[in-house]
């Protein structure tokens, strides 16, 4: 257990001016909210109002630029849809202050687990190596990822709107085959808890399910979409883990919607990010923006330690 | 619906396989990096190379002869005494492999050459390729020219396109199958680039394992990764952690896959082939559930099962 109790205002503070947490604060507050999370079923009932917001990558100024969008937490309830690390370059930011504002608001905002949250992906994608770096060693790696393994995988909207980081799976047609999975363990290469964090649908399909070209989860028709949402009295499927030009797109009547929130998605792709915002009768609007100017990231401190890092590798 | 021994029966090899037109060949005066970039290109992993001059067959090459290759130069620097270990030496080698023409390292991995003559059953091929270990069947015509390469890949994906023709034999699982080989050949994420190819190329195979400090797997190190060597700079390439290179590879992807595809000893053989075919990839690793690498089952493998008797 942690030493000293950590004050959590300061920490968010700290972190919204650009600082790190040190690697007891990071523990600490990890321990916490794996409590609170033990306590969040599989398929977590949130009420309206609520804004969703779709993969970050650890693009925190453009996180940032989001809140300052959307509205502050706790004015505004957030539901997050994952994929908070790697590739973004700021993952460590970007989990730190989220896991802290879920501590200090735990009925604001809602974290699901994404298909990046995983100690597999993330030691590949870019956040085991940026905390190697930030940290010198693997600890605050390890509280994260062992945080992830208790984030809560599915959402439901005021009892009509599904909310999931990827997507279907074969193997479920029903919420309460969700709700009996067991989650607290790292995401499979394969199965129901896999599928619903890497499916993607197939606009092109009408019927049926198809093995994705990720490797993992499946590619689902319109007709799999049309029977879950029948089978279980919901009227729309909102999630992410597709890069979308405009920041969001919408399928098959309007019944399907990705929402994507990393614009110029790895600083390259020119993409605009979005928000969804859903007010307390339902009604839903697009909040879109583009990325955070370049002079806001602190591009200058993480460059000296990648270059330290790169000197470890290099060797004669 | 005809089985699967129908199909590769009735099937023959240059149905399976590009037309004379489209089959990609190399100048023997490209060098090593322009080659890979055009193999790249082309997004296949082998090619006849010609020499312009005379317009004769030189050999055909593929992403092992590059590795035997690197692994050759990064070798011979490295056996060099200390006090010769100068940046000129990196230099001389960084030119090396900048300067080399592909037309001298078609052979360098000694990889198997075996002909299927135009005309004979896939079957036919699947028995050559499984028995003597080889990844591809030049096809040739009566003269012995290379017409065009039949890859085992192309005939897994045919098999996938005609569903439930593996019958029962496409329900049977890994572990009843005894599907595939093990002990898996991994290397640990910390290992240089170089070293991790070298393993590779020294335990024949085309493709490695990474895994982390528990053991489990993380990643795939393909022979073809060799491509993403920056030819500008190939030691800091090579230099870096397996992790750091596979990583790197797929920073340049924006629409990742999981970067060790995998399955279980439940797995069944149809879901497999289905999964190499989708993917594209060349081996599924059979893992426990805790992500500890079990076994590994190659398009050699798969290809073995439906060719017993």
């Amino acid at each position: 257990m942690a030493q000293a109790v950590v004050d959590v205002d300061k920490c968010i503070a700290r972190l919204e001016s650009g600082e790190l947490l040190t690697e007891h604060e990071v523990k600490y507050i990890c321990e916490k909210v794996r409590e609170l999370l033990l306590e969040e079923a599989n398929v977590q009932n949130i009420k309206s109002p609520v804004t969703i917001v779709g993969d970050v990558h650890g693009q925190f100024y453009d996180v940032k630029e989001m809140f300052r969008i959307g509205g502050k937490i706790p004015d505004t309830n957030y539901l997050f849809l994952g994929n908070y690390v790697d590739r973004g370059g700021y993952s460590v930011e970007t989990i730190s202050l989220l896991t802290c504002y879920k501590l200090r608001y735990r009925g604001r905002i809602t974290m699901l687990r994404g298909n990046h949250e995983s100690r597999q992906i993330t030691q590949i994608y870019g956040f085991y190596t940026e905390c190697m770096k930030k940290y010198g060693n693997v600890n605050v790696w390890k509280h994260f990822t062992g945080m992830f393994d208790y984030l809560t995988v599915a959402a439901l909207i005021d009892g009509t709107v599904f909310c999931v980081h990827g997507g279907l799976s074969p193997a479920i047609t029903t919420l309460d085959q969700i709700r009996v999975l067991e989650r607290f363990k790292d995401v499979p290469a394969e199965g129901a808890l896999t599928d619903l964090l890497w499916s993607d649908p197939d606009p092109t399909r009408e019927t049926g399910c198809n093995l994705s070209h990720r490797g993992a989860g499946f590619a689902f028709g319109k007709d799999v979409v049309d029977r879950f949402l029948h089978n279980n009295n919901i009227s729309l499927i909102v999630r992410s883990n597709q890069l979308c030009m405009d920041g969001y797109q919408s399928l098959w009547n309007d019944t399907f919607i990705t929402v994507w929130s990393a614009p110029n998605y790895c600083y390259r792709c020119g993409n605009l990010g979005t928000i969804m915002e859903i007010d307390d009768k339902l009604n839903r609007f697009f909040n879109t923006y583009e990325a955070a100017p370049k002079s806001h990231r602190k591009e200058k401190d993480s460059a000296v330690k990648m270059d330290h890092a790169s000197i470890d590798y290099f060797m004669m | 619906m005809s089985t699967y021994q129908d199909l590769l029966r009735n099937t023959k090899v240059e149905d399976l396989a590009p037309s004379k037109d489209q089959v990609i060949v190399l100048d023997s005066k490209l060098t090593v990096p322009e080659a890979l970039k055009r193999l790249t290109e082309v997004g296949v992993l082998s090619a006849p190379v010609i020499d312009t001059s005379n317009n004769k067959y030189v050999g055909l090459v593929d992403a092992l002869d590059i590795l035997a290759y690197v692994v050759g130069i990064f070798e011979e620097v490295e056996t060099e005494s200390i006090q010769s270990h100068t940046i000129f030496t990196r230099l001389h080698t960084g030119e090396k492999f900048k300067t080399q023409p592909i037309g001298e390292i078609t052979d360098f991995a000694h990889n198997p050459y075996t002909p299927v003559q135009k005309g004979s059953s896939v079957y036919d091929a699947c028995k050559v390729l499984v028995q003597k270990k080889s990844h591809r069947a030049p096809i040739v015509d009566e003269n012995g020219n290379i017409i065009s390469i039949l890859t085992q890949s192309a005939i897994v994906n045919m098999l996938t396109r005609h569903f439930g023709c593996l019958g029962d034999l496409g329900k049977k699982t890994v572990e009843e199958l005894q599907l595939g080989t093990s002990p898996v050949i991994t290397v640990a994420k910390t290992m240089r680039a170089v070293d991790a190819f070298k393993k590779m190329h020294e335990s024949r195979v085309s493709g490695l394992g990474v895994i982390d400090h528990n053991n489990n797997l993380i990643g795939n190190l393909s022979a073809r990764d060799i491509k993403a060597i920056d030819d500008a700079n190939i030691y800091s390439s090579l230099f870096t952690s397996t992790s750091a290179f596979v990583q790197k590879i797929r920073s340049e992807n924006i629409n990742e896959t999981h970067p060790a595809i995998s399955c279980s000893e439940s797995t069944t053989l149809e879901f497999i082939l289905g999964r190499l075919a989708a993917n594209f990839i060349h081996r599924l690793y059979v893992c426990s559930k805790d992500f500890h690498p079990l076994r590994v089952v190659s398009l050699r493998d798969v290809l073995a099962v439906l060719i017993k008797e």
